[in-house]
């Protein structure tokens, strides 16, 4: 039986690492300010196999957000690619396919044209490509997902959340007691402090 | 894949945020102490007539070291040009 889809829930599928903590930050921020709540394999818990609960995650969400910017080798030994991003993007797709009217995905790039080479089986769907900017995600996940000109966010005003929920980045961490941004606890921490700092702006 | 969607769902409010991550008031109202105050301001002033200057040391009205507290001697070489003439002078 598949789980209940949220309307609002985007499965976010980005690297760990902190040289992604800046565009991590920025897609927290951005679907938060356009009424969505993002989700991560982060907040994975439970004691199913890992891969069964990535794939009620994805069948939770309405949306997906794939960002296939990270091409490059890990650089901790053993140095590979990274597989889990493309790898959950398989299994959203297929998902989508059996279930056109629950779920949407959205391919997110750095630079252009690179998706046709590192992943040519999606030859004929356009990706998003943010040039691994901060404004650049803000910028395409307004162009993905649109709302009435009301409650359309400006970037501008995205950014500047981005740049506040920023400069509290290190005591957020401290105050949860945790060691990195890419854990389960702060992921939650910061989409409730994304959403506040919206509310208090 | 979607090109764009069209979001009608309601923005969900800053208390249904919370319920929806299961998180507790408290850490709720500590997140938002977080986020709503306002971060220390950190800058250093740099007076001229004050030992806080460019160089360490204290300076006068026009802006050159003050004589008393200027190093005569193998430290002289660290101090400005504009010192070293008032030195000299």
């Amino acid at each position: 039986m598949s789980p209940l889809v949220k309307p609002n829930a985007v499965f976010v599928n980005i690297p760990y690492d902190e040289r992604f903590r800046r565009l991590y930050l920025a897609y927290i921020v951005g679907l938060t300010h356009l009424g969505l709540e993002p989700r991560a394999t982060l907040g994975i818990s439970g004691t199913e196999r890992r891969l069964d609960r990535i794939l009620a995650l994805i069948q939770s969400c309405r949306y997906s957000i794939h960002d296939l910017s990270r091409v490059q080798l890990d650089r901790t030994p053993p140095c590979t690619p990274r597989f889990n991003m493309p790898f959950e993007l398989g299994l959203t797709v297929t998902w989508a396919k059996l279930n056109p009217a629950q779920h949407s995905w959205f391919v997110f790039e750095a630079r252009p044209r690179r998706v046709q080479k590192s992943l040519s089986d999606l030859d004929g769907s356009d990706p998003n490509i943010h040039d691994g900017t901060v404004e650049g995600v803000m910028r395409e996940i307004c162009n993905a997902f649109v709302r009435s000109r009301a409650a359309r966010p400006a970037v501008p005003e995205m950014m500047r959340t981005y740049r506040g929920l920023s400069s509290k980045l290190n005591e957020i961490i401290a105050a949860a007691g945790a060691r990195s941004v890419f854990e389960a606890r702060i992921f939650d921490d910061l989409c409730f402090a994304a959403k506040a700092a919206i509310s208090h702006t | 894949m979607g090109r764009s969607v069209y979001i009608t769902t309601p923005i969900p409010t800053l208390d249904e945020v919370g319920k929806s991550l299961k998180m507790s008031k408290a850490r709720q109202q500590r997140l938002i102490e977080i986020v709503t105050s306002s971060a220390p301001v950190r800058f250093s002033v740099r007076r001229r007539d004050a030992s806080g200057s460019i160089d360490g040391r204290a300076r006068n009205r026009n802006g050159n070291a003050k004589l008393s507290t200027l190093r005569i001697g193998p430290k002289s070489s660290m101090l400005s040009k504009k010192s070293k003439h008032v030195a000299a002078g």
